[in-house]
């Protein structure tokens, strides 16, 4: 299906964000070959005014890439409506073995993109650039990711087609046989739900207060916290928000008929836990001393918006299933 | 914070300001861009429309249709074939239907003809009428036409006309109904009439039908009783009315994305044009930012500057470019593509399309139109941004 306008516009989409990446790219490799700060060659000066269009270059990398992530979900959910047996985005990504790749590589590469311009605004803080090279380095790893991202979205679009009978979710959902990347196989059961919130109070606290490992904590929390609040969302969240229990999907919530819920909880949880890997990554350049003064206060920044993104979600997450609790059903 | 934000708030009121001094400039990049989006946004919203359309229409479709086949072809159904469906639970109605074409040489038009068995008792056929009404079961000689037929027929005013069989012989015919316009999607060549008008006029045999339209009770059974309904009848087609409706939304969807494909070449025109434009800067530009970097102004702000431009450009070319193609569909049907999604047979459809519009399609001709345009301008703007004061001042 590369012919229908979805397609098109996802590879369009995907087109662009690999062309400013490698343009950053192409800077990037003549930054960690010939940057030396202390020079005042034409080349140094050049490369000093070149590292702002590749910072640019990779803001619009971001923005673009979390464009293309929204626009893939709505093209699959789009999709539902020609590939037979399908009903929602999860019938079309299962319609073949690249499209919860593709989703999840999408995901991951967001989170890189975040992280390139974390380090990036932490590296002008100072005028001597002291992460310079790392972050064109960092930077270079990014294309691969991004080659492989468009390969398997081309394969993915390619390998849809508008006959095959795919499983939607209400089956997806019920039959333990079926794996979605092992998340959705079974109900959250009163353990772990109790188990999940739990853990989120204790970040929500490890957030506030700021003791000796917190910063620790806090990232090795804030990367469990992605995939058990999807999960959480999915098997636990969901049901209530479409007042059905056998349906179970986190793409449905993102529809208009339940108010767009999906977007404020997806994006609350995704900042959330951004935040809180960010600060793990901060702690990797507590050694710099030219970054000394820059920080605490990306630290505290950070802190704080870790602890309102997550108190959000938590309190968004739980909204239905207690008006259900104290309200009864619909 | 707050400084910061008064800051941004700066440099996008001189960027605005600074854009409205060059309108002339940068006139042709936003006409072009308006009718590069035109184009594409027609193409997605006449897509959409003529899919909500077809949805709107397909309600008159029943549960599941019968067909049966020989060599991989359609062959004639024998009604004996009702007795074994008769077995299967869940099966609310089944009635007959001759569905077939007929050839007009004196105008080289193919009419559909539908024999029903009972058409006025459907209540989902009564919403398609515009006037008059549908043959009973015992009655002979009566039909319903399409728009398309009345006209090709040249029937005007008058009821009673004749066709031929496949002998040569005549078969006459008296018109009693009139399918409304905005069913033109389905209606517009059709001709519908009674079980043994439809065998008289193809000459078929006493028994034989074409199709066999199904009624299930629960929604939730179709699939499962078309299972049984294709072992039952061995070498039948069994189609469902949700198959029916994919496969239409299919059709539309490829046609857009084949007008997509089409523009491509006029995205890419505009893309290059942008860039060129963009890279294009005068002498008075360079001075510009000369005197805004002795100012105090970074590459990093310049930057900003032209990044607001480029959006303040796109932002209203893709509101003209979608407000004209709404308009386009709305007012005018969309005449530019009608022939592409509807075909350009004699019997061409003249049928009132249902607007419809969806946030999503925004956001995909977002995606196809502004973000190429962001990424052409980040290089110019980059080039623009790093002129020495000391060699332009």
């Amino acid at each position: 299906m590369l012919g229908t306008s979805w397609a098109i516009g996802l590879t369009i989409t995907s087109l662009v964000v690999l062309f400013v990446t490698l343009r950053a790219a192409y800077t990037g490799v003549r930054v960690v070959r010939f940057w030396d700060q202390s020079a005042d060659s034409p080349l140094q000066i050049r490369l000093e005014s070149e590292i702002w269009l590749s910072s640019t270059l990779m803001e619009y990398g971001l923005f673009f890439q979390l464009f293309s992530l929204l626009l893939l979900v709505i093209a699959a959910d789009s999709f539902a409506a020609i590939l037979p047996g399908a009903m929602c985005a999860t019938g079309s990504f299962l319609a073949n073995s690249y499209g919860m790749k593709v989703l999840v590589l999408k995901l991951v590469s967001v989170f890189f993109y975040g992280f390139w311009i974390l380090i990036h605004r932490l590296d002008i803080c100072s005028p001597h650039y002291p992460l310079v090279r790392l972050k064109n380095i960092y930077l270079l790893l990014l294309c691969p990711l991004l080659l492989t991202d468009m390969t398997f979205q081309t394969l993915y679009l390619n390998g849809l087609h508008p006959d095959i009978i795919t499983s939607c979710c209400g089956v997806v959902f019920q039959k333990p046989d079926v794996h979605l990347l092992g998340l959705s196989q079974q109900m959250a059961t009163p353990t772990s739900i109790v188990l999940f919130y739990c853990g989120c109070f204790l970040l929500l606290l490890t957030g506030w207060l700021n003791f000796r490992y917190s910063s620790l904590l806090l990232a090795v929390g804030a990367c469990l916290l992605f995939p058990a609040g999807l999960w959480m969302v999915t098997t636990f969240v969901s049901p209530y928000v479409y007042a059905m229990p056998h349906h179970r999907c986190p793409f449905c919530i993102l529809h208009v008929e339940y108010n767009f819920v999906g977007y404020p909880l997806f994006v609350s949880l995704y900042l959330a836990s951004f935040s809180g890997m960010g600060i793990g990554l901060l702690g990797l350049f507590a050694s710099y001393s030219e970054l000394a003064k820059a920080l605490p206060r990306f630290h505290k920044n950070l802190r704080s918006q870790f602890f309102v993104f997550l108190l959000f979600f938590v309190v968004l997450s739980l909204y239905y299933p207690l008006k259900y609790l104290v309200l009864g059903g619909e | 914070m707050h400084s910061a934000i008064q800051q941004q708030l700066n440099i996008l009121d001189y960027g605005l300001h600074s854009l409205w001094q060059k309108k002339g400039k940068n006139l042709a990049v936003f006409l072009i861009f308006s009718a590069v989006i035109f184009l594409l946004a027609s193409f997605q919203f006449m897509s959409a429309s003529l899919g909500k359309t077809a949805e709107h229409l397909l309600k008159t479709v029943p549960d599941i249709t019968v067909q049966q086949l020989l060599a991989g072809r359609q062959v004639p159904l024998s009604t004996e074939s009702v007795e074994k469906l008769d077995l299967i639970f869940g099966i609310s109605d089944i009635r007959l239907r001759i569905w077939g074409y007929y050839f007009d040489e004196s105008n080289g038009a193919n009419y559909t003809v539908i024999g029903s068995s009972a058409p006025a008792t459907d209540p989902l056929l009564e919403s398609l009428l515009v006037s008059g009404r549908y043959p009973t079961e015992d009655e002979n000689h009566k039909v319903v036409l399409g728009d398309a037929v009345i006209q090709n027929l040249d029937l005007q005013n008058r009821t009673h006309f004749s066709l031929f069989r496949p002998d040569l012989s005549q078969i006459s015919l008296q018109r009693v109904g009139v399918f409304q316009e905005s069913a033109n999607l389905l209606t517009a060549d059709l001709m519908l009439m009674g079980l043994e008008d439809a065998r008289d006029l193809f000459a078929m045999q006493e028994n034989e039908i074409t199709d066999l339209l199904i009624s299930v009770g629960n929604p939730v059974e179709i699939s499962t009783i078309a299972e049984k309904i294709a072992n039952a009848l061995p070498g039948s087609r069994v189609i469902t009315a949700q198959q029916i409706q994919k496969t239409y939304k299919a059709v539309f969807s490829f046609r857009s994305g084949f007008g997509a494909a089409c523009l491509l070449a006029s995205l890419a025109a505009f893309v290059i044009l942008a860039f060129d434009k963009a890279l294009g800067f005068s002498r008075e530009d360079q001075q510009e930012v000369g005197i805004l970097k002795m100012l105090g102004w970074q590459t990093r702000d310049i930057m900003r500057l032209r990044f607001y431009e480029s959006l303040a450009t796109a932002a209203c070319a893709f509101g003209l470019g979608i407000s004209l193609a709404w308009i386009h569909i709305l007012f005018f049907d969309g005449i530019l593509f009608r022939p592409i999604f509807l075909g350009w047979s004699v019997l061409r459809p003249t049928l009132t399309i249902i607007p419809y519009i969806q946030g999503r399609d925004i956001l995909l001709l977002f995606a196809f139109s502004v973000l190429p345009y962001l990424a052409a301008t980040i290089i110019p703007a980059w080039r623009a941004s790093i002129v020495r004061p000391d060699s332009v001042v």
